[in-house]
């Protein structure tokens, strides 16, 4: 445990540009896997936070003087320092955070070690200079407060390339470029599509929240003697090789949910449910939890799968907090909290908690201004990074909150002072991707000094 | 053509004069010309020279090419010094026949009826469009009982009985674009809302955009969902600011886009070969300063107690409170400056103005247009065909819907058959129901529709009406799905839906769907004949009625050719073809409604149709 955190406050210093070559000495041998890593299975687990979940209620300084200054940035959007849930330990800077009110489950696993907070990430190009950001006098991310194209950023983990693929799915196009190859898929997808899934060479396969559906005319040889499945059949292959390409997709979909479909349910049913209770679903939570409880439930049938690599993708909504914020973010935290700690007591039931890492992600930050009872879009945010290879504790750098001050692009909109990609390769790394094949999948990594921010073990 | 010379004559003069391509293609529908004309010293005559035209069949509405003149040996070219010659196909001045009517209502209306396929091929195009544009409006609000019943069932009910198809076709469109949903902590109980904001979009789809973009931007429910409504001044205290939501979104979403493009659609690059954005945060930051002011619809209440109302009245327009809009002057897109001292009436007036105006705001909104009515992928030329017309109907009118509606289903790249790789679209799942209610007459006993279908739209289909989950609709206009469609450049935006989950529910949705009929004779069922079907059909199920497609089942290669030309006209291939027949064949004549059922739902589940090109 002392070794680990030594380790950790190394890192923080360097991500707060104090990078030394035995930095890279330290990440170069932690990294130094083939592609398809170490052995064991391994999953990583994106929960997408969309709108932008405003970072700066989700975790708050509460020290003296920086909780005051983090209430006179946020006006009516404060969070009463009594009422947000104190993290162990201090951030870099030596001040203690607290985690918002309704989360105290998430509180909890911070505390005993399982989850990572990484400081004021957002999309980078190159390390940036607030002088250098408002001047725009280096290659900046395009179009940036933009919900969908940061949003995109943060997905593709390369942001100036306008491009949509994104990292999950460039990691699943260089494992089959390797040779690999999955059962089902190395993508996942359980909350509906996403740009993180992605890639160029490869898409996604997408889950119901109660296993796969299959064709009824084709499967069913009830209908008259057999002749319609036959019929239907006859269709599909035909659909396979026309001419026009959009109809020759729409059966390759059709034809590998059938070819799929039986893995899925067979191995869904041989090992039965989960005896870890999701909680119920709510009007307004994206059914979350079911989402949460159907990548659980692929986890533990994963032995029957026989897949040793896999990337979900589930997703809640809501967090675009213009108005109504405190009440909207407050229930829909709550939600988070609670989904999560399910899935991680779901993993401990299996003995899958050190190989599986859940992390989040979001549009953006949002100023600390308000707007009257919300903030607009910002920029840097707080990520939470959660599993049993999760080193907890403190990552990045946390940044001034003050009003016009060192962050500050505008408003409060924080200039991130850790990229995205490099978030992002941190999660790639342990998930698999040999150091060599990191520039490849993150062709900006090479930009930034420490290239593994050190919160996966 | 007749060139005609004028002023001083005395000198000898010659002049070329060349053909280009426009719609018309050279060799195809017309042959090529080019020339000199002379004219001896004195001579003032007019002269002339022909274009000949190619006979072709096959085609439908206008095509267009240009000849030019250039190059004058003395004085210099007047005006008009080229001119358009328009070809006239089948539709143009005459009936546009079967197919051509066909085409025409698979990508303009929700679904082609045997009767509407009949009128249709009788009228020119000027006499559809015309009677499209004078039938009344269907509307939802007058349908909706309780103040939070769903407007998803008056959605249904408009676009499978309506008589204004194309309107509803074009407000469909346009509601993924101008988006709000029930997916949002307000709007969720306001059905009634919702189909007031659904019948203002509606009553605009065939008017002007300008007005649209009116009702859009002072409609509760866009208050509401972006976050306007109760927009303040700031303040310098508490440092509020004025929230950014609908400035930025009525910008990047629904006039001008994030990118300068040219007026055929493609983006400017600079220098570097980068494109270039269209506006900065700074305007965002000051059009939000412009949008303050707006609350709750007065009704009886006073000024300073309706401005406190937590929602609006969500049935009426929002009202302009003077004392909650910043009056300071605003430089928003484009350098332009708003006075100070003006209202949020005002303010919202030269903003919306300067937006309607700005020349991206044309080819952004035709080109989705043109994605949700005819093909993903339109040339850059049909999209600047469009965007003239969007810019000037003719009459010196801008952003004239109906005109748009018309030179989007009337381009050559609409009456043309698809025959690329990447032609076409997919279509929209919501639609495909739409098409198969409407080809066989559906209807519920209870005269509402709201089939069980219906309220699975959101997960099966992956959209329903007024449910996108952000106001980016259920897909974006430039997703490309990775394998031959990315590899061909393809964007692919309803592909984003179209996953292993929702094409099997979807065909298994519509599967069932069909198989909910009433026969000629009167036997209504759900299920088939021969293997024991699953009961009557309840008062809330949608019934297909197949009477009148009964005559045709006699012969199946005639049921198959009919059934093609209303949902998938000069699509289906050969081999589609024989699988149907045969299979239809199999089935016994004695039951002709089991014959056209079998062949329509294998028809609208299958992969060839779930394409429309």
């Amino acid at each position: 445990m002392r070794k680990d955190l030594s380790r950790r406050d190394f890192l923080q210093m360097s991500a707060g540009a104090l990078a030394t070559s035995s930095v890279f000495t330290l990440a170069g041998t932690r990294e130094s896997r083939s592609a398809t890593g170490p052995s064991g299975y391994r999953a990583l687990v994106c929960l997408m936070l969309n709108g932008g979940n405003d970072g700066h209620n989700l975790i708050v300084p509460l020290t003296g003087s920086a909780y005051s200054t983090y209430a006179a940035g946020r006006g009516d959007l404060a969070l009463s320092s009594s009422s947000v849930l104190p993290l162990n330990g201090t951030a870099g800077n030596g001040v203690t955070y607290g985690i918002h009110p309704s989360c105290p489950e998430l509180r909890a696993l911070f505390n005993s070690g399982k989850a990572a907070v990484v400081a004021n990430v957002g999309p980078l190009v190159q390390p940036t200079t607030l002088a250098q950001a408002k001047a725009g006098s280096i290659p900046l991310p395009p179009q940036l407060f933009s919900h969908y194209n940061q949003s995109t950023e943060w997905q593709t983990a390369y942001p100036q390339s306008l491009q949509q693929y994104g990292w999950g799915g460039r990691v699943a196009d260089l494992f089959v470029s390797k040779g690999m190859a999955a059962n089902l898929s190395f993508n996942i997808a359980v909350g509906g599509a996403s740009t993180w899934q992605q890639g160029q060479l490869t898409n996604p396969y997408t889950l119901g929240t109660s296993g796969a559906p299959s064709l009824n005319a084709a499967g069913n040889s009830f209908y008259r003697n057999g002749l319609r499945q036959q019929a239907t059949q006859a269709l599909l292959t035909q659909a396979a090789s026309d001419p026009n390409l959009l109809v020759s997709t729409a059966s390759s979909i059709f034809q590998n949910a059938a070819s799929k479909v039986t893995l899925v349910n067979n191995a869904l049913s041989a090992v039965g449910d989960l005896t870890t209770v999701f909680p119920a679903a709510q009007s307004n939570d994206w059914g979350l939890s079911q989402q949460l409880h159907e990548v659980a439930r692929v986890i533990k049938a994963q032995s029957q799968i026989g897949d040793t690599r896999q990337l979900f993708f589930v997703q809640i909504g809501g967090f675009d907090t213009h108005s109504g914020q405190l009440a909207t973010q407050s229930t829909l935290l709550g939600y988070v909290s609670q989904y999560v700690n399910a899935f991680w007591n779901a993993m401990g039931e299996i003995g899958m908690q050190n190989n599986v890492t859940l992390f989040t992600m979001s549009d953006f930050g949002r100023t600390l201004t308000s707007n009257g009872n919300g903030a607009d879009h910002g920029w840097g945010n707080h990520h939470l990074v959660l599993g049993g290879a999760v080193v907890g504790g403190y990552y990045g750098t946390m940044p001034d909150l003050t009003l016009g001050g060192a962050n500050d692009m505008g408003q409060g909109r924080l200039l991130p002072t850790t990229s995205a990609d490099q978030y992002a390769a941190t999660l790639a790394a342990w998930f698999g991707v040999g150091s060599a094949d990191l520039g490849t999948v993150f062709p900006n990594l090479a930009n930034f000094p420490v290239t593994n921010l050190g919160f996966l073990g | 053509m007749t060139v005609q010379r004028s002023g001083d004559t005395s000198a000898a003069l010659s002049v070329n004069y060349a053909t280009s391509d426009g719609t018309a293609v050279a060799g195809t529908d017309y042959a090529k010309a080019s020339g000199m004309l002379t004219w001896a010293a004195g001579d003032g005559a007019a002269k002339s020279f022909a274009v000949s035209l190619i006979s072709e069949s096959g085609f439908s509405g206008f095509k267009s090419f240009a000849v030019t003149l250039s190059n004058p040996s003395t004085g210099a070219l007047g005006t008009p010094s080229s001119a358009t010659v328009s070809i006239a196909g089948a539709g143009a001045t005459q009936p546009m026949g079967q197919a051509a009517a066909a085409r025409l209502l698979m990508q303009g209306t929700m679904g082609a009826s045997l009767n509407d396929l009949n009128t249709a091929a009788g009228e020119s195009f000027d006499a559809w469009f015309a009677a499209q544009a004078a039938a009344p409006v269907s509307l939802q609000l007058p349908q909706i009982p309780a103040w939070n019943a769903s407007e998803t069932p008056s959605w249904w009910y408009n676009a499978v009985n309506g008589g204004d198809q194309l309107r509803q076709r074009m407000a469909f469109a346009l509601s993924e674009i101008f988006v709000t949903s029930s997916v949002n902590n307000f709007l969720y109980t306001q059905g009634q809302g919702l189909a007031y904001y659904y019948d203002q979009i509606a009553a605009n789809a065939l008017g002007n955009f300008r007005t649209l973009l009116t009702a859009v931007s002072t409609s509760p429910e866009m208050g509401e969902y972006l976050t306007f409504y109760k927009n303040d001044v700031p303040n310098p205290t508490s440092g509020v600011q004025p929230d950014e939501n609908y400035a930025r979104e009525v910008m990047q979403l629904f006039t001008v886009g994030l990118w300068q493009l040219n007026a055929d659609g493609t983006q400017k690059l600079d220098a570097n070969g980068n494109p270039i954005p269209t506006y900065s945060q700074a305007e965002v930051t000051s059009l939000a300063h412009v949008f303050t002011g707006w609350g709750s619809a007065l009704g009886s209440q006073s000024a300073s107690q309706a401005w406190q109302n937590d929602q609006p009245d969500y049935l009426h327009p929002m009202a302009c409170y003077a004392a909650h809009h910043d009056t300071a002057a605003k430089t928003i897109i484009g350098g332009v400056v708003i006075p100070a001292g003006g209202t949020c009436v005002s303010d919202m007036q030269v903003a919306l103005d300067t937006l309607f105006n700005h020349p991206n705001t044309g080819p952004f909104i035709v080109r989705q247009l043109i994605q949700r009515l005819v093909t993903s992928n339109p040339s850059p030329a049909y999209v600047a065909r469009v965007s003239a017309v969007f810019a000037n109907d003719g009459t010196g009118v801008r952003g004239n819907l109906l005109a748009v509606a018309k030179a989007i289903l009337t381009d050559p790249e609409a009456t043309t058959l698809g025959t690329a790789p990447g032609a076409g679209k997919l279509r929209e799942p919501a639609l495909r129901l739409t098409a198969l209610w409407r080809a066989f007459s559906a209807s519920q006993s209870n005269g509402l529709v709201n089939d069980q279908i219906t309220g699975n739209a959101a997960s099966d289909f992956g959209e329903d009406v007024l449910q996108s989950p952000t106001v980016f609709n259920f897909f974006t206009p430039t997703y490309e799905r990775a394998g031959p469609l990315a590899a061909a450049n393809l964007m692919t935006p309803e592909f984003q839906i179209t996953n292993e989950y929702t094409i099997v529910l979807t065909a298994n949705d519509l599967q069932y769907a069909a198989y909910k009929f009433q026969s000629a004779a009167g036997v209504a069922e759900i299920g088939v004949d021969s293997v024991g079907g699953q009961g009557q059909p309840g008062p809330g199920d949608m019934v297909l009625h197949t009477a009148a497609w009964e005559a045709l089942a006699s012969n199946p290669a005639n049921l198959v050719a009919q059934l093609a030309l209303v949902f998938m006209p000069g699509q289906m291939s050969s081999d589609m073809t024989n699988t149907l027949v045969n299979y239809v064949s199999s089935i016994p004549a004695t039951s002709p409604a089991n014959r056209v059922i079998e062949a329509a739902s294998l028809i609208v589940t299958s992969p060839q149709y779930s394409v429309q090109r």
